[in-house]
């Protein structure tokens, strides 16, 4: 049915994508399995027209098709539920069903909605919502479920689902599920993106398994065990540019009970000086709404938390600030970067004070402090006066982090603290964590990638769900046991 | 029920809003045809610009030359004159609407901020309108302009016919049709309506031309009510136009209102004009209380959006964690 | 942990050498604008008689200096991401007749200064504690100009509000050398906004908090206070700017400043500062109020009617806004 050969992509130097073939038989259901960066988005998103390959062919029951555009894609029959939800919340369920479709007719009253969303709402299991009900009264997987409605509707001949259960309790989870079996059973084609291996199991008759942008196993389910694809994931051994640990000194930090929203029971961790903890697990597994929570981004947090034995109080970013605990959060977009401002101005920006006398910024001491900080991270210190969103994706980041040194703080809370840095800027950032550790810093990393945190953390905790599973210290974990914790419960191997 | 306390919030507030100021300003002054004919008058010029507005509103876009894209239109139509009523005020809104669907055009193409683009062609217009005359055109016969003052019903004139006609479509297309609704998407949620197949060129296009078609139509059919037109006229409109549609509860972060919204918004601007006028007070007491009643609203909206703030921040923090995977940057482990 | 995570490994680098770093070789986009004064300046010498003439100058900085003062003083506004304020016109509106009507009823000129100077520091925190606080910028400053507009009408019952010229003869008719008063408060003015904008932390957080609201909020900066003070600093600057362009006058009524708003919206932006914030300069919003002054002088002289002018003025902005952008996309991926 859906036939992929020799696609290859890049972004820049980096190959997203080398040369990957893979084909997907009429009623199959195929998962798309790899690490984080492995190939697997880049993938759906050349499926859904969104990103042209630089080569490769994609063919649809045998008809090669160029997968221009989103609507190119519609009309050649895949269509492609995002992760991210695109429902609009305000409009209403039947709306939201019709909204960019090409069949949907041109005048949209009451009747007309109801009488095409109604079946479209059946097909996916949702009868008993009324079509008239507003998106935003719906529970997120109802919310997927009428994603998945819309793209069913386009008469698709291959459905691509990119973790469609990321956000979902286990009984919503069972609601997408069935109906992913039913629509394999009516004859159509399924890809389906996933960390959970126990889906894999339930749902799935092949497993495609990326790494480093290439295919490097196609795995039969039925004769598989989880041990097989974890190592096929794994791959080779793990790289050696992870610097060594340090000694660990007295407790620095410790969370009793913080409650936060996306943690679905309290959590508790404590922390000594020099020490990198690791918290792992899956996208909305709770690992990184633990550490906002810790930094005060979270509105409701209620926590015991004590540091360098004191009991101090996180309210908002200030306090955190106040009390020497740093926050560097995984979307550097958003909150880490200053466009348009100079690499030197966004290192200085949260010791704006310290090199103020009487109101006036002291240009020569902040281009001293600022080179430092660039000299600790290397970055080039001629690009130090450049705009900061003019660098690569790695310096960036090292601007991201690199302001917080300025701060002399005690605690540093970083999620995802090498997303999209290339590998030389990889190793400066872990080598220069571990150099601060040794200094005394404390570290809080929250991160998805599972061989960041195994070579780089004293301690690994795994959130699973929103809980807290596991903490070991980190040499007594193994990659592959951790990468089975983070993507499958044991408690759930009897259901799987 | 979220959806129904945002209807609440969207309809209540405005509708109390034009009924108290109706019954307890209006009404006293002037009998009950007189006050509808005051505030149906009010649709031709106030309610078709806000309308056009309004649309780019809902998209979360901005036109801020409409004040000057009305000045201009009324001018062209007198300079079309010859070619009669009718044809001169068609070929003029279809000249407004095309150049608003071009800015629409430029907006997508350049990714530039409305707002931005829109400051530019507010004074480029302006000085377009100079160029047609320094002082005022008038139409030769100015019994031409006769046939839009024309009561009908006691309560209508030909030109309000002609507003609630549009208002109708409209509203109509706004409500009922599929390009109306992604209207609202493309305003709401961009980047789910885009994620959802919504064309957001289509969506830009539209709304601008729109705007551009209604001013088009209101400097038109105003050119011929007043049987002239002047380059320096309309200056303040944007001010009036800005504040129907935000009483009415078009909502500037995009995604809320209705032409329902924009009348009941130009509704209470027509009854503060109309009072003040008949009580002979100056037309700047009528901005003084516009100006305080806009106040007063937009910080009444604000408390009651906040009162749902904290419930709406925890809902997104979650969202935020749950979908925290960037998918966007792809460049991540792959070359380990 | 200490320092010396960030040790002073380098020692104290002499400050010449962090001059000389921190200068950055000036780009394309920043030579761009002085470059499109001096053009303009040697064209119209060469091709415009009577525009190089000391007069003419004069002319030209003296119909630029309300515009700048007031331009500059928004520029801060811009900065900080609150757009533009578009009560321009008012604000300078309710100052000029303010003072006015006081020095008319026998309020010596200094004192009236003052108080004019705190009432629109009063209204400017007004608007600022308001956008601080989460209303929309735009429709906040659009019903502060209604009420403004609606409450001076209400006072002076639309009527021109006069006085004596001879009470305020400092204001009104001394010029220096031969240069009136507006010109030297206006280079005054953009040269200790200049200071504060790149010398200062207070500008440093304008900048900042105009270039990433959530990034500044996580490095402890407070948009709020920011925003409060900015709409404060362009209020006064604004009321200044009306006192100005009033005492030589001499009266005024409602319809006092109306095209302000425009003018300064076009100086700012011809002057390349962002309008979504996190860029810009006060110093080149002067050289923007400038440039836009030049050139409608030109083209009066080179007898072009008002709507030429207007129509041209669009232009220059259209296209640098174009430009910017432009630029802007070729500069970053």
């Amino acid at each position: 049915m859906l036939d992929v050969r020799g696609v290859s992509k890049s972004y820049g130097k980096v190959g997203a994508l080398k040369s990957v073939d893979f084909a997907v038989g009429a009623g199959e259901s195929v998962a798309l399995l790899g690490q984080n960066g492995a190939g697997k988005s880049t993938l759906v998103k050349i499926l859904s027209g969104l990103v042209r390959p630089d080569a490769g062919v994609v063919s649809l029951d045998g008809d090669e098709t160029a997968l221009h555009s989103g609507a190119r894609a519609q009309r050649a029959g895949i269509a492609v539920v995002q992760q991210e939800v695109a429902t609009v919340a305000t409009m209403t369920v039947a709306e939201n069903l019709l909204l960019g479709l090409r069949a949907a007719p041109v005048f949209w009253t009451t009747r007309t909605l109801r009488e095409h969303a109604k079946p479209l709402l059946a097909g996916v299991g949702l009868g008993h919502v009324h079509p008239d009900t507003p998106m935003e009264d719906l529970t997120i997987a109802e919310q997927q479920l009428v994603d998945i409605a819309r793209a069913l509707s386009e008469e698709a001949k291959v459905l691509v689902l990119d973790e469609p259960t990321a956000s979902l309790s286990d009984t919503e989870i069972e609601r997408v599920l069935g109906l992913v079996r039913e629509i394999k059973a009516s004859g159509r084609s399924i890809v389906y993106v996933t960390h959970r291996l126990d889906e894999v199991f339930t749902i799935c008759d092949r497993a495609v398994v990326f790494r480093n942008g290439e295919v490097v196993a196609s795995i039969e389910v039925a004769t598989a065990s989880v041990p097989d694809i974890v190592t096929a994931m794994l791959g080779e051994a793990l790289e050696t540019y992870f610097p060594e640990p340090g000694e660990l000194g007295d407790t620095r930090l410790r969370v009793v009970e913080m409650v936060a929203p996306g943690l679905a029971e309290p959590v508790s961790v404590a922390l000594r000086r020099g020490e990198i903890l690791g918290l792992t697990g899956q996208l909305g597994s709770g690992a990184s709404a633990f550490v906002a929570g810790l930094a005060g981004m979270s509105p409701a947090t209620s926590a015991e938390v004590e540091l360098d034995g004191r009991a101090v109080t996180i309210a908002g970013r200030r306090d955190g600030l106040r009390d020497g605990i740093s926050y560097c959060s995984g979307d550097r977009k958003h909150d880490g970067l200053f466009p348009g401002v100079s690499v030197y101005k966004n290192l200085s920006a949260p010791w704006i004070s310290r090199i103020t006398s009487r109101g006036r910024i002291s240009r020569a001491r902040e281009y001293t402090l600022a080179a430092d900080v660039a000299a600790v991270f290397s970055i080039d210190e001629s690009r130090l006066t450049a705009d900061a969103d003019t660098l690569s994706g790695g310096n960036q980041q090292k601007v991201a982090l690199g302001k917080w040194l300025g701060t002399d703080p005690r605690v540093l809370l970083v999620e995802e603290p090498t997303r999209g840095v290339d590998v030389g800027a990889r190793a400066e950032i872990y080598a220069q964590l571990r150099r601060l550790c040794r200094e005394g810093l404390s570290v809080i990393v929250a991160s998805s990638d599972t061989a960041e945190v195994l070579g780089l953390c004293d301690t690994i905790g795994v959130f699973y769900k929103g809980r807290l599973v596991e903490t070991r210290r980190a040499r007594d974990w193994t990659e592959s046991a951790l990468l089975t914790r983070v993507m499958h419960d044991a408690s759930e191997e009897a259901s799987s | 029920m979220r959806a129904n306390a945002r209807r609440l919030r969207q309809y209540g507030l405005p509708l109390g809003l034009f009924v108290v100021l109706y019954v307890g300003l209006l009404l006293p002054a002037m009998s009950p045809v007189a006050s509808a004919y005051a505030i149906l008058d009010n649709l031709t010029v106030l309610g078709l610009a806000t309308l056009g507005v309004a649309f780019c509103m809902i998209a979360r876009e901005i036109d801020l030359s409409v004040g000057s894209t009305v000045a201009v239109s009324g001018l062209l139509a007198i300079k079309l004159s010859a070619f009669g009523a009718p044809t001169s005020i068609l070929l003029t809104t279809i000249i407004a609407g095309a150049y608003g669907a071009f800015q629409g055009f430029l907006i997508h193409r350049l990714r530039i901020d409305s707002i931005v683009l829109t400051l530019g062609t507010l004074i480029l217009l302006r000085g377009v309108a100079y160029l047609f005359t320094d002082s005022a055109l008038r139409l030769d016969d100015p019994a031409d302009g006769d046939v839009f003052l024309t009561r009908v019903g006691g309560v209508f004139t030909v030109a309000s016919i002609i507003a609630v006609v549009a208002y109708l479509v409209l509203g109509g297309v706004l409500r009922y049709t599929k390009p109306g609704r992604e209207v609202y998407a493309f305003g709401g949620a961009r980047s789910e309506a885009i994620a959802a197949g919504v064309n957001g060129r289509r969506v830009l296009i539209t709304v601008f031309c729109v705007s551009g078609l209604c001013a088009g139509l209101a400097g038109s059919v105003s050119a011929y009510q007043s049987a002239s037109a002047n380059p320096t006229s309309y200056g303040d409109l944007l001010f009036a136009v800005f504040s129907a549609a935000l009483l009415g509860g078009v909502s500037l972060k995009g995604g809320r209102g209705s032409a329902i919204n924009v009348f009941l918004g130009v509704g209470v601007m027509g009854c503060i004009t109309a009072a003040f006028s008949i009580r002979g007070s100056s037309y700047y007491e009528a901005q003084l209380t516009t100006g305080v009643i806009l106040f007063a609203v937009v910080t009444i909206d604000w408390l009651l959006a906040r009162r749902w703030a904290s419930a709406l921040a925890r809902r997104r923090l979650e969202l935020r964690h749950t979908w925290s995977g960037d998918s966007s940057t792809t460049s991540g482990r792959l070359t380990i | 942990m200490s320092r010396s995570t960030v040790a002073m490994e380098r020692g104290d680098a002499g400050s010449a050498d962090v001059r000389r770093a921190t200068v950055r070789r000036p780009s394309i986009r920043a030579l761009a604008l002085p470059l499109t004064f001096v053009a303009l300046t040697v064209i119209g010498a060469i091709l415009t008689p009577g525009f190089s003439t000391a007069a003419n100058y004069r002319a030209v900085m003296l119909s630029a200096a309300t515009t700048g003062i007031v331009a500059v003083s928004m520029t801060l506004v811009t900065m900080s991401g609150n757009f533009i304020s578009l009560a321009c016109s008012q604000s300078a509106m309710v100052a000029a007749l303010g003072f006015a009507g006081l020095v008319g009823a026998g309020v010596p000129w200094p004192i009236a200064v003052v108080v004019v100077v705190i009432g629109m520091a009063l209204i400017g925190a007004f608007q600022g504690v308001a956008i601080a606080m989460g209303l929309d910028p735009i429709i906040t400053t659009i019903a502060a100009g209604a009420v403004m507009l609606g409450a001076a009408a209400a006072v002076s019952n639309g009527a021109q509000v006069t006085f004596d010229r001879v009470l305020t003869p400092f204001l009104s008719s001394v010029q220096p050398l031969g240069i009136p008063l507006p010109i030297y408060v206006f280079v005054l003015v953009s040269a200790a906004l200049g200071w504060l904008a790149h010398a200062t932390a207070l500008g440093r957080r304008i900048l900042l908090v105009g270039a990433n609201r959530a990034a500044a909020h996580l490095s402890g900066l407070s948009a709020q206070r920011v925003t409060v003070v900015v709409f404060v600093v362009f209020s006064i600057g604004t009321g200044i700017a009306a006192i100005l362009a009033i005492a030589p006058v001499g009266g005024g009524d409602t319809t006092f400043a109306a095209p302000l708003t425009i003018d300064v919206a076009a100086a700012v932006i011809v002057g390349g500062t962002i309008l979504h914030g996190g860029r810009g300069s006060p110093l080149r919003s002067a050289l923007g109020a400038v440039i836009v002054a030049t050139i409608d002088n030109l083209m009066i002289l080179n007898g072009f009617s008002f709507g030429e002018r207007q129509v041209a003025k669009g232009v220059v902005v259209v296209i640098v806004v174009v430009t910017i952008i432009v630029l802007e996309r070729g500069g970053r991926r």
